[in-house]
């Protein structure tokens, strides 16, 4: 499901259309389950939307079983069982010998089972669970009578809720929800917002991400031929690519959404401008950072237990985070790496130490930190992560060119850190064009981006999770 | 902003976009639906030039490093020791092994398949002191010359290139299609098909430059599969004309002519070789099909500090 092809594009103004001149919501809603999976199925395949199907069935049977028995238990075994769903498909590949063993021992010949992890199953599993819980809330006792239950249509359009299907951000039932039971009328003064993120959401992909994964995809790929310099650039590219590649999606999944009258949680608020750890993770991902912190990190105890305990709890959940990335050692660490991070920053608040007084610093250590984390998110194997780390020893001569792009890299996050208005000014900008002149502007614009952008636009980086 | 000036700005803003990239989007349309409409068509050529002006513009400013050298050399280093050797030729074949003196060039071609092996082969033959140019272009083959012509692109590389020595190829996956109204593996097609497989390999011949031809791997796709054992058959032939070498794949990845996802290891584990969408490569299954070429190459180092730190073949390269 590519939101850069012709056939999402010319499918969605087909759909915009259409949806708009349907007046009555009952009908809006229904355009958008069919939206959602024709999209599903004509951009991805029939494999992707059955599995989504079966496991929308399943979520809805276990919402009624939770409204009906109204135990704390019910709610625990279904998101058990929907976390187990999200286990098998994700980490298949490493279990499947298993699973073979079984299958020969009960007679079936040695064919191999092939079993693919389908598309944004990570992000609905993460919906479902708001949503069951949420369900769980809604419970009024001594009644049969359940505010949060929703229909089968319903909750089946809101777990393939095509904006944020394939990578979130992750909606929450009762804000997804608290929007698709209202009358949804257009939005005149959301148009300047919704051209401006359409445009920076094309900008940072096809651009900003392209490019810089261009650069650092060759050095990443062969690091004992660079020099220090480079190295430290290509991660700093990576943290460029990354951030760009995500927050462009999220982006435009919320030029989307506004257009049909929803609003999406925000996902990412200037997160290289973080002061410290803690800070950086509550403008990084934001939707899935307060998921783990609501959904494990909290349950587990989160800071009642004393200090000690909290700490604990922290890198548990950090090394969930990670192993949800993949599972894979390296995930493991990053999200370990983050967790002492955090740690040490709790450490320091509780020693009273402090950098305010020196927020540049501050937020060049949470910048590098950052990035030094990326090596192990971005490499499958540790050997290879701990080959680049082992790189910067090598004898690469260093060019004055690798020194000014360094400066230039640091110039950059330093000018960063002032665009916080930038989407606000362009919208301002924007307005002041004429109607009529607008689409001149905005094909003059696209026209730019698309010719000088690199052959090709590689897939999210998050929908591979 | 009301609802149908959003909708029109929306729409005339796509048309506009798509008019400037008329070319493209007939080139897209034609590779996907294999439907061919409006190509000649010198009014949309003559509105959609502004833009292709501006990507060749910017294809110059911003050059892919891919199809840079990969990591070139330092020139005079590289100069020294081809003045040093000039006499000897860097490509002799012995024992049906290839032997190759190192700062050789390999020049890769092909769609994503080979884009998914050079993310091993590249980077091993760097290490052997082989120079790598890579034109890999994901999407590409032989059969729509409209959206990229190979020979062509090939020709311009080896003019602008002296110092190639040798090819890799790996097209096919975007072929099986009809070319025109000529239906595939129909025997026009076949005729035309080969002979631009040939092209390829007469501008390698008539620069004395070896060629890799590797056999593509079956996919998933059964359908797609019986197509592709057709166009293996061609490059199999055609390699065997021209004595270069069709480095055979299926016996490893569709073992008994079925595709499969993984091998299994020596040590009984296994490992997936395929990527999920069942075509392309995993790490490992891009070190496998490298391994397949450097079994079949020797590289002579001229330097005796490398001579003694690179004693093992490339052959011996098991992973």
């Amino acid at each position: 499901m590519n939101f850069f092809s012709i056939e999402f594009t010319l499918l969605f103004l087909l759909f915009l259309t259409v949806y708009w001149s349907i007046k009555n919501i009952k009908y809006q809603n229904m355009a958008i389950l069919v939206f959602n999976y024709t999209l599903i199925v004509v951009l991805g395949n029939f494999y992707i939307a059955l599995v989504l199907l079966i496991y929308s069935i399943c979520i809805h049977f276990f919402a009624l079983w939770i409204a009906t028995s109204k135990k704390r238990f019910i709610l625990l075994l279904s998101i058990a069982l929907a976390v187990l769903n999200l286990c098998f498909f994700k980490y298949f590949p490493s279990i499947k010998n298993f699973f073979e063993i079984i299958f020969k021992d009960i007679g079936f010949n040695d064919n191999q089972i092939e079993i693919l992890m389908p598309l944004g199953i990570s992000f609905y599993t993460f919906a479902s669970i708001t949503y069951l819980k949420w369900v769980y809330d809604g419970r009024i006792q001594n009644s049969v009578f359940n505010k949060n239950l929703q229909s089968f249509e319903y909750l089946a359009s809101y777990l393939s809720f095509f904006p944020t299907f394939i990578s979130g951000p992750i909606m929450r039932a009762e804000y997804f929800f608290a929007q698709f039971e209202k009358p949804r009328i257009w939005q005149p003064q959301n148009t300047g917002l919704i051209f401006i993120l359409l445009l920076f959401g094309i900008f940072k992909k096809i651009i900003i991400a392209n490019y810089a994964g261009i650069y650092t995809t060759e050095i990443f790929k062969d690091p004992y031929s660079f020099n220090a310099i480079e190295l430290l650039l290509a991660i700093y590219g990576y943290s460029l690519q990354i951030y760009c590649d995500f927050s462009g999606y999220v982006n435009l999944a919320s030029a989307f959404a506004l257009m049909i009258g929803f609003t999406l949680p925000p996902n990412f608020n200037m997160p290289y401008t973080a002061k410290n750890l803690k800070d950086f993770w509550s403008r990084w991902h934001i939707s899935l950072s307060t998921f783990i912190r609501d959904f494990i990190y909290i349950p587990l105890g989160g800071n009642k237990k004393g200090f000690f305990y909290t700490q604990i709890f922290v890198l548990i959940s950090f090394g969930i985070s990670g192993i949800w990335h993949g599972n894979t050692l390296n995930f493991l660490i990053w999200g370990l790496l983050h967790g002492c991070g955090i740690i040490i920053v709790n450490i320091l608040q509780r020693l009273k130490i402090s950098f305010s007084f020196l927020p540049l610093f501050s937020k060049l250590i949470t910048f590098n930190f950052v990035t030094f984390c990326w090596i192990f998110f971005y490499y499958p194997d540790l050997s290879q992560s701990l080959d680049f780390i082992k790189a910067f020893k090598s004898n690469v001569p260093i060019s004055p060119e690798n020194i000014i792009l360094l400066c230039l890299a640091f110039v950059i996050f330093f000018i960063y850190q002032f665009s916080i208005h930038l989407e606000s000014f362009c919208i301002t900008l924007f307005k002041k064009i004429p109607n009529t002149m607008k689409p001149l502007w905005l094909a003059l614009l696209l026209i730019v981006i698309f010719a000088i952008m690199p052959s090709g636009i590689p897939n999210f980086i998050y929908a591979g999770f | 902003m009301k609802l149908w000036n959003f909708l029109s700005t929306l729409l005339i803003t796509l048309i506009l976009t798509l008019l400037a990239f008329n070319q493209s989007v007939l080139k897209y349309i034609e590779q996907t639906y294999h439907w061919s409409i409006l190509q000649e068509n010198t009014f949309l050529q003559t509105i959609g030039y502004p833009a292709q002006r501006l990507s060749s513009f910017a294809e110059s400013l911003f050059p892919n490093p891919s199809t840079l050298l990969y990591n070139e050399p330092n020139e005079n280093i590289l100069q020294d020791i081809q003045e040093e050797h000039q006499e000897i030729p860097r490509l002799s074949l012995e024992d049906g092994k290839l032997i190759i003196q190192d700062y050789a060039t390999f020049l890769f071609i092909g769609d994503s398949m080979m884009q998914g092996i050079s993310m091993s082969l590249a980077s091993k033959l760097k290490k052997q002191n082989i120079q790598v140019i890579d034109m890999a272009k994901q999407s590409t083959g032989l059969t729509y010359q409209k959206f990229f012509n190979w020979p062509e692109v090939l020709e311009n590389t080896l003019n602008e290139n002296s110092n190639i020595d040798a090819i890799v190829v790996v097209l096919g996956a975007n072929d099986p299609w009809n070319i025109g109204k000529i239906k595939f593996a129909s025997l026009e097609w076949d005729s035309i098909y080969s002979q631009r497989v040939q092209t390829i390999l007469e501008l390698a011949k008539a620069r004395n430059i070896f060629v890799f031809w590797y056999e593509v791997p079956m996919v998933r796709n059964k359908q797609l599969n019986e197509k592709i054992r057709h166009l293996n058959q061609i490059y199999e032939t055609e390699s065997f004309l021209y004595n270069a070498f069709f480095i055979k794949t299926n016996f490893l990845f569709a073992p008994n002519d079925e595709y499969t996802p993984e091998i299994e290891k020596e040590d009984g584990k296994k490992v997936r070789i395929r990527s999920n969408d069942g075509i392309h490569f995993t790490p490992a299954g891009s070190r496998l099909l490298s391994n397949l070429l450097l079994q079949k190459i020797e590289v002579i180092h001229n330097e005796t500090e490398e001579q003694e730190d690179n004693t093992m073949p490339q052959g011996s390269n098991n992973e």
